[in-house]
């Protein structure tokens, strides 16, 4: 189900008071919420309830065995096991085909001729992000900083339908607590639960699909085909695209969330406001980065062990943060240039404190400029993010640098498009205070008004939005 | 002295009055049929093109009363003037007609076969690339492969929507819809991908089932003559991309190959006018059937079909791109402006096509 669909308000219509009216007998609405959400995710295919309803069991399972045992190397076992489970899962199901297609291709060169009438296996929605849920939950456990709960909880935090999807990625001590917690169905933060989901809606189902369908999708599929200036708007649009989808998903999450009484972590914060790279991961794709940061680059050693240590740990945690979107040398190369500017800021950073020199000062003139080279860096990398290969990146970066294509025609840079770019842009600049007593106001208004205002906000989105609503792109990871 | 009391503060966020439950359903009520009543034309074509059943008669019986309602009010209004600035009037209008094909002046004479045109640099051949979502890959690697011709001007992206074809007009009109586009751009061919979505029972003018019954049959083949006909009519050559086999066998084998054995018959019927282009002998392993990936010129593989077993990879786009190319060589003179003193001979009566040209992709079946 998806969630500017009608099927999703009627289901979100009888959910929500349903829930708040069994939330004082708690077990009942545990067992509620759960054939809820489960309804919500085999809507697309009731054999992916069959995969979570495993894969809660199985971890549940492993991070009960990593608590009740003494003995530290068994504890560590029990973790090695959980952790390869998760992986191995979330590998069969993404890098299937890539490892099926190397297989075959290496048996045949040794001459062992093998059918190439595989079985395709699609892909699970949701599995990344469920599966790092499960894995915070046992690796926490094993850290001894969460104890796990009872089956029924764990079920219920990992496939709460508002972010079983597309997350953001919830950590259990931040989900689970909440189900037990007093909720009062009198003191809702509604305004701005549908702030959040009216402008998810506005991002997601105007901007992104306007800049998909006008721009970047027939720029990237045939860029020899346009003018430098269409590939230029182009990769500009992709960033906005991809940050308007995504952000536009996780911010009707939370809305939603917020509605059935649960707060979510922050996924977005004005990333294309960044002033560096460092900074742009603090505010892109957040609850991913966090995970990558706890359980990826501080086991590593983090910074904690020598200069070259950092570079390798800023490096490994990158490529492997490209990698989980999908087994390509494009995601790899997107991972490596992040990496690569990381390890460069950090570079210059230790190197001014080594010589003892302050801070430079922070002047608008000076953060201005650090936002461009932020914001470009940032497209260059998209590039290879959306290029279908690196022949389809390699032609993309010489179209663009082709001076007999500067001045050519540029068909598809429209009024449309223009807009699209620039509302994306200007949503990260508006100041969160003005965003507060924006929401603040309306939540002042009758109910009727705030009906009425919403009811206008669904005419302009529906109106301007394209036929039909294309799949958020992070479903694919 | 009494104590004056401020208003409360709403200068920041702590001041947001939380709401109860109940109100917030309320809330969300009247948002849904304030913005149900002003996207009520909308909201009617959505339900059209829901898949057939119950869920679709609910669906257009409740768009039904909110355009009762909306329509005397004017409430659908401000949708038709926010439609016109974005320059998107007619996206609610629904056309459930669809042509029939032309009658021939005289039936016992055999199809006049049209002479073999020339095209060059100068005077390319103008094509559109059209159809449901098996047009997009491959036309886009139509798009990339055409200018090494050098005499194809493809003309705009990929004109593709998915989930359409002939069965569902309410969804999607194709014949409405190409005969606007043919007319706008003065073309000379389209190349169209359809009737993958089209294994249902048909609705719109003439709608009958069940599907791939004697009167379905007859219906689809009455659409598709009338689509090329109409484009034809238009002056454009058609070049209908055949279904492609699919992982799902038997619907392939039950379905995809009846449809496309109507579409045959159908072009043999217009020679020079509309040419199928096969697509099974380009993208099999074993000289029929599915194949998810073919082995390359130095002895590896290439996936050609992603894991849906439906649409294609780029490798997989590229191979029916080449056939369609092929096909297109066959039915003009796309190369003799490259030696100006030979003309080449102009074959006639060339229907349908195999096989890709032996020069542009390293994907090749083995011998």
């Amino acid at each position: 189900m998806l969630f500017p669909t009608i099927s999703f308000a009627i289901f979100f219509m009888i959910v929500m008071p349903v829930s708040w009216l069994l939330m004082p007998t708690r077990h009942r609405w545990k067992l509620f919420i759960l054939a809820a959400s489960y309804f919500f995710y085999g809507y697309w295919d009731w054999r992916f309830c069959v995969l979570i309803a495993g894969s809660t069991i199985a971890n549940q399972v492993l991070a009960t065995a990593v608590f009740r045992s003494n003995n530290e190397r068994t504890r560590r076992i029990w973790l090695i096991v959980a952790v390869a489970t998760n992986l191995g899962v979330l590998a069969y199901f993404k890098y299937y085909g890539f490892f099926v297609s190397n297989a075959i291709n290496t048996l045949n060169r040794i001459g062992i001729e093998i059918s190439t009438d595989v079985i395709s296996v699609a892909l699970p929605l949701g599995i990344s992000f469920f599966t790092f849920q499960a894995l915070s939950y046992v690796i926490d456990t094993y850290r001894g900083t969460f104890k796990p709960g009872r089956l029924i909880d764990f079920a219920v935090f990992l496939s709460f339908f508002p972010h079983i999807i597309a997350g953001p990625i919830v950590r259990p001590a931040e989900f689970i607590p909440q189900i037990d917690a007093a909720h009062d169905p009198r003191k809702i933060d509604a305004s701005r639960a549908f702030f959040l989901i009216t402008i998810g809606l506005f991002k997601k189902v105007v901007i992104a699909n306007i800049l998909a369908t006008q721009i970047v999708d027939p720029v990237f599929s045939s860029p020899q085909q346009h003018s430098s200036l269409e590939i230029l708007v182009g990769i500009y649009a992709y960033a906005i695209q991809i940050y308007a989808d995504f952000s536009g998903y996780t911010d009707i999450a939370i809305g939603i969330a917020l509605l059935l009484g649960f707060r979510f972590p922050q996924n977005f914060d004005s990333p294309y406001t960044s002033t560096s790279i460092q900074d742009f991961w603090r505010r892109w794709h957040m609850t991913l980065s966090r995970w990558l940061r706890d359980y990826l680059y501080i086991p590593l050693g983090g910074n904690q062990r020598g200069k070259w240590n950092t570079y390798r740990n800023l490096m490994l945690t990158m490529i492997l943060g490209g990698l989980w979107h999908g087994a390509a040398w494009t995601f790899v190369i997107w991972g490596a240039i992040h990496g690569s500017f990381l390890c460069g800021e950090h570079f210059q950073r230790t190197r001014r404190l080594a010589q003892g020199l302050p801070d430079p000062v922070d002047t608008r003139a000076r953060r201005i400029r650090s936002q461009l080279i932020t914001f470009n860096v940032v497209c260059v990398a998209w590039v290879f993010f959306r290029a279908e290969s690196l022949e389809n990146a390699g032609n993309i970066f010489k179209q663009l640098l082709d001076p007999s294509q500067w001045f050519s025609a540029s068909p598809l840079i429209t009024l449309g498009v223009v807009l699209a770019i620039a509302a994306g842009l200007v949503e990260q600049y508006i100041p969160k205070d003005a965003w507060g007593r924006a929401m603040a106001r309306y939540s002042h208004l009758a109910p009727v008004w705030q009906g009425l205002t919403l009811g206008i906000c669904l005419l302009v989105i529906n109106t301007l939005g394209p036929r039909g609503v294309a799949p958020f792109i992070y479903f694919q990871f | 002295m009494a104590v004056k009391t401020k208003p409360p503060k709403i200068a920041d966020d702590t001041a947001r009055r939380p709401m109860a439950a109940g109100r917030i359903w309320l809330v969300l009520a009247i948002a849904l049929l304030v913005g149900g009543i002003l996207n009520a034309p909308g909201l009617r074509k959505t339900a059209l093109g829901q898949p057939l059943g119950w869920q679709r008669d609910v669906a257009i019986f409740l768009s039904d009363r909110l355009n009762e309602v909306s329509n005397p009010l004017f409430l659908d209004q401000p949708r038709a003037g926010l439609q016109a600035l974005a320059g998107r009037s007619g996206d609610d209008d629904v056309d459930l007609s669809l042509p029939s094909p032309t009658r021939p002046a005289n039936p016992r004479l055999p199809p006049k076969v049209p002479v073999k045109k020339s095209f060059s640099p100068l005077a390319p051949l103008k094509v559109a690339i059209a159809g449901d979502s098996l047009s997009i890959t491959p036309g886009e690697s139509l798009i990339n492969l055409s200018p090494a011709t050098g005499s194809i001007a493809t003309i705009g992206s990929v004109d593709g929507h998915v989930s359409t074809g002939l069965a569902r007009p309410e969804v999607f009109n194709w014949p409405a819809h190409l005969s606007e586009v043919i007319s706008a751009g003065g073309l000379d061919a389209v190349v169209l991908t359809l009737g993958s979505n089209d294994d249902q029972n048909l609705t719109g003018d003439g709608g009958v089932g069940p599907l791939l019954s004697p009167e379905w049959e007859t219906e689809y083949r009455r659409r598709v003559g009338g689509l090329m006909d109409s484009i034809n009519a238009k002056g454009a050559t058609l070049f209908w991309v055949a279904i492609p086999p699919m992982s799902n066998d038997v619907r392939y084998d039950t379905r995809y190959k009846p449809m496309n054995e109507i579409v045959r018959s159908e072009a043999a019927k217009r020679p020079g006018k509309v040419v199928l282009v096969e697509t099974e002998p380009v993208l099999t392993f074993l000289g029929s059937g599915y194949a998810q990936y073919l082995p390359t010129a130095d002895g590896g593989f290439i996936q050609i079909r992603t894991g849906d077993g439906i649409h294609f990879t780029r490798a997989g786009g590229d191979l029916v791109a080449e056939a369609v190319l092929a096909a297109m060589r066959k039915t003009f003179d796309l190369d003799s402006w490259r030696t100006p003193s030979t003309t080449s001979a102009s074959k006639k009566g060339a229907t349908t096509t195999t096989g890709p040209t032996p020069t542009t992709t390293e994907v090749r079946k083995k011998k």
